[in-house]
């Protein structure tokens, strides 16, 4: 054995402690009422999903995650009416809630399920990224994860769709804006799918920023998301739709948020920054055909940390798809300890 | 279908007596690039296309003293003179097949459309022809999802989809199966692909995801 290969400590006798990476301490936003909007048996979009990523981050009792991540947990409040009336038709909401009390099994189509409980469930869904600004507002730099349902993405203003009723991201966008005069706001969704909704709210809109990073609507629900789709009028230049062939792995979203993404953000200048956080590219999802690891949602993460600095740290991160509940409870980790990392 | 339910109704026409200039700027105003020439009853006599109306004027590279004489000559010309006589057209109940064969054959982005009386009734351009696709496919249709399944070439495999879709309330709105194709395309109206995988395979199929898709391009 060549002696150069041993390190001085070992020839001393000692061995020094290896440097523990240090997190910031994570706030999740997440109500137990989330689990109350019952869509049915055998549909993707269930309640386990959030029981698994719950179970996952507040394994030793709620203090810290399994990876050790420090976590403060925090309810959200309901969305006021008035928040949610400034996107979504005054016409519909009467449509949901009364889908809802009466009994119906769903909304728009069959695959959007609705229970008793759905439309106070989306409302307090909404209403967790709202709280998550407050909370950041109130002078928090710690990063922060709103853990709801149902996701809101794929809704637009009269329409349910893809399992989304209110358009959680959009709505917080919009709150962001109004109630703290943050004018410029961008939006990171890295879900599988394109968020048609969030797209089509803010198309006309140069104040708002969205970027989407997608499996090629040619493929991929909902069949939005082109490349040439760059917004209208004065929303020209400001939305950026990366779609992604199927079988794209971690390389190539890499590669987009250098490339893309980053330049983008850099010459937008935002005030906020909002991710819409889906988790259905990882390989084992058969929601989308991307093949994502679990390794690039702490790459996404870490970068978000970093490049939120542009903004002061105002960034809120909001769950949106992601079926398959292993992969989402890791995916969720790992993106919350890329977050998280204190580097 | 159809030609009559894509083209353009009624459509800007000339007759064979204005001169050149005119129909020139009719075409800029308009944003056309094809008009149809038609006498007093409306029938069709021939196309002029803003490539005719090009190569008559004279290039921007010749002189003054060169070009001086054809412009007052081009004012005083009909477009009759310029006109392509020798035009295909097609009536509204011509199917678009029938449009995509004689656009591509005939190398040409618009033929006028024409009723039993040889009557100018409208006008079909391959952007007429690209959006009634567009709008069969399903393209840019929101909701909808392409799932791909492995082809065993099964003579009842297509029925056997569909029934299966059927009994599930799935709305499809479009089955490819290209001759000697590995693959079977369809494009479903749902988000719930956990539901149509289940069905599918039930049904004897294999669902192919992600990379699969990019190899067959």
């Amino acid at each position: 054995m060549c002696s150069t290969s041993l390190n001085p400590q070992e020839k001393s006798g000692k061995i020094s402690e290896p440097a523990m990476p240090d997190f910031k301490t994570i706030t999740i936003v997440n109500s137990p009422f989330y689990l109350r909007h019952d869509t049915g048996s055998n549909h993707p979009e269930s309640s386990e999903r959030m029981t698994a990523v719950m179970n996952r981050l507040l394994s030793e009792g709620g203090a810290k995650s399994g990876l050790g991540l420090p976590l403060r947990l925090i309810p959200p409040r309901m969305a006021e009416r008035e928040d949610v009336v400034s996107l979504h038709t005054e016409n519909y909401l009467m449509r949901f809630e009364e889908a809802c009390l009466s009994g119906k099994e769903w909304l728009g189509h069959s695959d959007n399920r609705i229970s008793y409980d759905s439309y106070e469930a989306a409302f307090l869904s909404a209403g967790a990224g709202l709280t998550a600004i407050d909370f950041l507002e109130n002078g928090s730099k710690d990063p922060i994860f709103c853990c709801v349902r149902p996701p809101g993405h794929h809704a637009e203003a009269a329409l349910a769709l893809g399992f989304c009723f209110l358009n959680n991201v959009a709505i917080a966008a919009r709150y962001w804006q109004r109630r703290y005069g943050r004018k410029r706001i961008f939006i990171l969704d890295f879900d599988a799918h394109h968020g048609n909704g969030i797209q089509e709210f803010f198309d006309e809109d140069s104040s708002v920023f969205y970027v989407s990073i997608h499996e090629h609507p040619t493929f991929s629900f909902p069949g939005t998301g082109w490349a040439n789709d760059t917004g209208t009028g004065a929303g020209t230049g400001f939305t950026l739709n990366i779609p992604l062939a199927p079988g794209s792995s971690d390389d190539v979203v890499i590669k987009a948020m250098e490339s893309q993404v980053k330049p983008a953000l850099t010459a937008f200048q935002p005030d906020a920054m909002l991710v819409a956080a889906g988790f259905d590219g990882h390989s084992l999802d058969d929601m989308s055909g991307l093949a994502y690891s679990t390794r690039l949602y702490a790459k996404l993460g870490s970068y978000l940390s970093v490049w939120a600095g542009i903004c002061e740290d105002r960034l809120v991160s909001i769950l949106e798809g992601g079926y398959h509940l292993e992969a989402l409870a890791a995916g969720v980790e790992a993106y919350l300890m890329g977050l998280a990392l204190k580097v | 279908m159809f030609v009559k339910d894509y083209m353009t109704h009624n459509p800007v026409t000339v007759t064979p007596d204005r001169s050149i200039s005119e129909v020139r700027d009719l075409l800029r105003n308009k944003g056309f690039r094809h008009v149809p020439v038609v006498d007093a009853d409306g029938r069709l006599l021939g196309v002029v296309t803003d490539r005719d109306i090009r190569s008559a004027f004279p290039s921007f590279l010749a002189s003054n003293e060169e070009s001086k004489g054809q412009w007052e000559r081009i004012a005083r010309t009909p477009v009759e003179a310029i006109m392509s006589t020798n035009v295909v057209s097609l009536t509204g109940d011509a199917t678009l097949d029938d449009a995509l064969l004689i656009l591509d054959k005939k190398k040409v982005g618009a033929v006028p459309v024409v009723n039993e009386d040889k009557r100018v009734v409208g006008v079909f351009s391959i952007r007429d022809l690209m959006r009634a696709y567009s709008q069969l496919f399903g393209l840019a249709e929101k909701g909808s999802v392409l799932i791909v399944l492995k082809n065993r070439n099964e003579i009842d495999s297509l029925s056997r989809i569909l029934q299966a879709l059927e009994v599930h309330n799935i709305l499809c709105t479009r089955v490819v199966r290209p001759i000697a194709s590995a693959y079977i395309y369809l494009r479903v109206q749902t988000f719930n692909l956990h539901a149509v995988y289940a069905i599918l395979r039930q049904a004897g199929f294999e669902p192919v995801i992600g990379a699969g898709i990019s190899q067959e391009g």
